[in-house]
């Protein structure tokens, strides 16, 4: 239902424009050049993890008292989007998203732990169902969901037990691993945030950040189908090239609308944001699944080359698309809620034609 | 002239019109359907309908009311779109009218033109048609060949449109006809209003793929336009045109629910059939779309009412939508089979209906190269 409201709160406002012009210009950086997948093999990089924690990201949502932006959610979802387009490495979503909101949860027993996180001396992150996660080897903080309430680990010995391996994984600079399951004595059990559970909270940070991913692809494959040219024209020319950037473009904004409204629901504290987070993730899913398939296809032989960058966003899409949840899983999940609502009601009927 | 005293505006809360709105529906939406509005007393009976919605001042909501509107805003507009969809309401044989005919004569019309015009429009007084379409002219509209000669006073108009929605029960026509040089592309264009009912106007009724005669062929031979219907500047009815066909595709926020009670109906019969486990995939899928469109839905009204022009992302929603629904239809054939075809079964006119949502307003292939060109600024081809 459209309420003025809604309406008004959905339309984004020109501060969050700029607020994603911003976040934009803080996140890349063309001296370090997240786009190259030939990085430290292994190592987690402190250096640069610092440097994000200095543009606030890791913090958005953390209230301003607690050493955090204070940000609400779908200003968070403008700022992920961008996280996501930058390509940013480690646990960027864990952390925004979830292990910074837990640790400021905790209360004043854990201040410390929170600030050491926001200055980006400690890490944070989270693992989702699988129990994967980014960095866990080096992070002193595991947030894990688990049946009941979800639990935060202190994780600190972690690194001498994790094997973090290139090998285990689709993309060298994005190194998850499987962590702790949450079993270990000093697991603190977690409050919800935002009305959220863990695995909620994550499905809708990755989700955001995929659709910034997509569409960060989309842009280079559009610069790229005005400038090559083939035949003495641009590819971009060629209908069957601008009919898949087009394809690609409309599930992307159809899913950056879901992410946005669902992170509004949120915002609203409407009890069913849940479901609306996983309709979004489903959405943003799809509109990756476009862009992987069209974009390297625009690209042509170059695409599929190491020096080109595109191959470490296709690789970090796949990543996130697996976060918190498969397609299919979630796209079950909806079937089923949606056959027992439906279940419920009198049998309806399509509506009639308008002509 | 006609004359129409100014109309009472909507009340300025929302919600509050809302409340008011779902209230008159309770109490007057006809409880079955209405005679099938393709035969003559059908047509009537939704010619009376409208009659009644604009007395209760449910016509031209967001239309300024001294042309017999209601002076309520976007949202307004919105409001009643979706109520209206819930309460399953008849079909509205004033859709072009209130969508995009209208709209366009507010925006180019002169003050004359939009009283003479607007309140027959409402009232259902007139019953008025898109004319853009000809057998040479359907995607590449530019090729539009009818032609509109000056002849002093007057234009005099020859030629033909196809496939024109409500053809058959048609007063005025909204057409776009060659006034220029022969051949002339987007130049030389201009937007008539045409009598359907005058000398010279043919009407030949045309049957859809699913038996209906949802438009019609209209000729011209001869037919004299008086120069005060020509709307916008003369060879300058490209623009117009296509304002008009930004309006025909963008946000109508009665389409999610549409869309909803499509899916919900399938949903429903997979229900009563038992279920069906190879499906829920599918299901989930569909439920995710349907979420994002209600979720672009809202943010485009959003925009609109943030005073955002519509644009070309009006084309986005066609293309996203018309496969959504297409989609639904199209499992429902998967699961149920031909039976779901027959013409007596409730999902026949839907099936077809849904699949005609890639062709008309422009075809998807059109839609999207209006992407290409005006939003992601490709090269043309
Ligand atoms: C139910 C219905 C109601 C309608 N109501 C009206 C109405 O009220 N008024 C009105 O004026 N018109 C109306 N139309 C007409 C509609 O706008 C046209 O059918 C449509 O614009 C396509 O034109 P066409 O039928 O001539 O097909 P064509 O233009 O011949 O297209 C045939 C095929 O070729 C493709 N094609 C054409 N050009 C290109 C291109 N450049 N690139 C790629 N592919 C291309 C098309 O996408 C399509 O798949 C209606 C149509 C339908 C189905």
């Amino acid at each position: 239902m459209l309420t003025a409201e809604q309406v008004r709160l959905r339309a984004p406002s020109a501060e969050q424009r700029e607020l994603a012009a911003s976040a934009a210009g803080m996140f890349f950086r063309p001296d370090r050049d997240e786009r190259v997948d030939a990085g430290p093999e292994g190592d987690f990089d402190r250096g640069r993890w610092t440097e994000l924690a200095g543009t606030g990201l890791l913090g958005a949502a953390v209230p301003e008292g607690a050493g955090g932006l204070g940000l609400s959610v779908p200003d968070l979802v403008v700022l992920t989007e961008q996280a996501g387009r930058a390509l940013l490495p480690g646990p960027v979503v864990e952390t925004s998203w979830i292990a910074a909101p837990a640790l400021a949860a905790l209360g004043q027993e854990w201040a410390p732990a929170l600030a050491a996180t926001l200055h980006g001396d400690r890490v944070a992150a989270a693992v989702d169902a699988t129990l994967r996660g980014p960095d866990l080897d080096v992070a002193s903080y595991v947030v894990v969901p688990a049946d009941g309430s979800d639990l935060l680990c202190a994780a600190d010995r972690l690194g001498a037990t994790l094997r973090v391996s290139t090998q285990d994984r689709l993309e060298r600079s994005f190194r998850i691993a499987r962590g702790p399951d949450g079993g270990g004595s000093a697991a603190q059990p977690l409050p919800l945030t935002d009305g959220l559970r863990v695995l909620d909270r994550g499905r809708l940070g990755a989700a955001a950040y995929l659709v910034g991913v997509a569409g960060g692809l989309l842009e280079q494959s559009i610069s790229y189908a005005r400038l090559r040219e083939q035949f003495g024209r641009p590819i971009g020319a060629f209908q069957a090239v601008r009919h898949r950037l087009a394809d690609s473009y409309v599930e992307l904004e159809f899913a950056r609308s879901a992410v946005w409204g669902a992170a509004c629901d949120v915002a609203e504290g409407d009890p069913a944001a849940p479901v609306a987070i996983t309709c979004a993730s489903v959405a943003a899913r799809r509109a990756f699944a476009e862009a992987d398939r069209h974009c390297l296809q625009t690209h042509g032989g170059i695409g599929f080359t190491w020096e080109h960058p595109l191959h470490v966003w296709l690789k970090r899409g796949a990543t996130f698309a697996a976060r918190y949840g498969l397609r299919r899983d979630l796209e079950t999940e909806l079937g089923e809620r949606l056959l027992a609502r439906t279940g419920q009601q009198p049998r309806g009927r399509p509506p009639r034609p308008h002509i | 002239m006609e004359t129409v005293r100014h109309r009472e505006p909507v009340v300025t809360d929302h919600e509050e019109f809302r409340r008011q709105v779902r209230a008159w529906l309770a109490g007057n939406v006809p409880a079955g359907d209405l005679p099938d509005p393709d035969t003559d007393d059908g047509f009537g009976a939704h010619r009376d309908w409208e009659r009644r919605l604009y007395d209760a001042g449910y016509s031209g909501i967001s239309w300024p009311t001294e042309y017999g509107g209601r002076g309520g805003d976007v949202l307004h507009e919105a409001i009643f779109a979706e109520e209206y969809e819930l309460a399953g309401a008849p079909v509205r044989i004033t859709r072009p009218a209130q969508r995009f005919l209208g709209p366009t004569l507010i925006r180019y019309g002169s003050a004359e033109q939009r009283r003479r015009w607007l309140p027959g429009m409402l009232r259902a007084d007139h019953i008025w048609c898109q004319g853009f379409s000809e057998p040479d002219a359907g995607s590449d509209l530019a090729g539009v060949r009818t032609r509109a000669r000056w002849d002093g006073d007057r234009f005099v108009v020859d030629g033909q449109k196809t496939w024109t929605t409500y053809g058959r029960f048609g007063d005025r026509m909204f057409t776009l006809a060659r006034t220029g040089e022969p051949g002339g592309r987007h130049r030389g264009l201009s937007c008539l209003v045409i009598d359907m009912r005058g000398a010279g106007v043919r009407v030949r009724p045309v049957r859809q793929a699913h038996g209906q005669t949802g438009f019609a062929e209209v000729f011209f031979d001869s037919v004299a336009v008086p120069a005060g219907n020509l709307v916008g500047p003369r060879d300058e009815g490209w623009d117009v045109a296509m304002t008009l066909l930004s309006f025909e595709r963008g946000p109508d926020a009665g389409a999610p629910v549409r869309t909803r009670r499509r899916l919900d109906a399938l949903v429903g019969d997979i229900v009563e059939a038992g279920g069906s486990p190879g499906t829920v995939r599918d299901l989930g899928d569909l439920y995710a779309r349907l979420s994002a469109f209600q979720a672009y839905t809202c943010r485009r009204v959003g925009a609109r009412l943030a005073g955002e022009p519509v644009g070309a992302e009006s084309s986005l929603v066609k293309l996203f939508a018309a496969r959504l629904d297409a989609d639904i239809v199209q499992l429902g054939v998967e699961l149920f089979g031909d039976e779901r075809l027959a013409e007596r079964a409730p999902e026949f006119l839907d099936y077809w209906h849904s699949r005609a949502g890639s062709i008309y307003g422009g075809t998807a292939e059109i839609q999207r190269n209006v992407v290409a060109d005006r939003i992601l600024g490709l090269p043309r081809c």
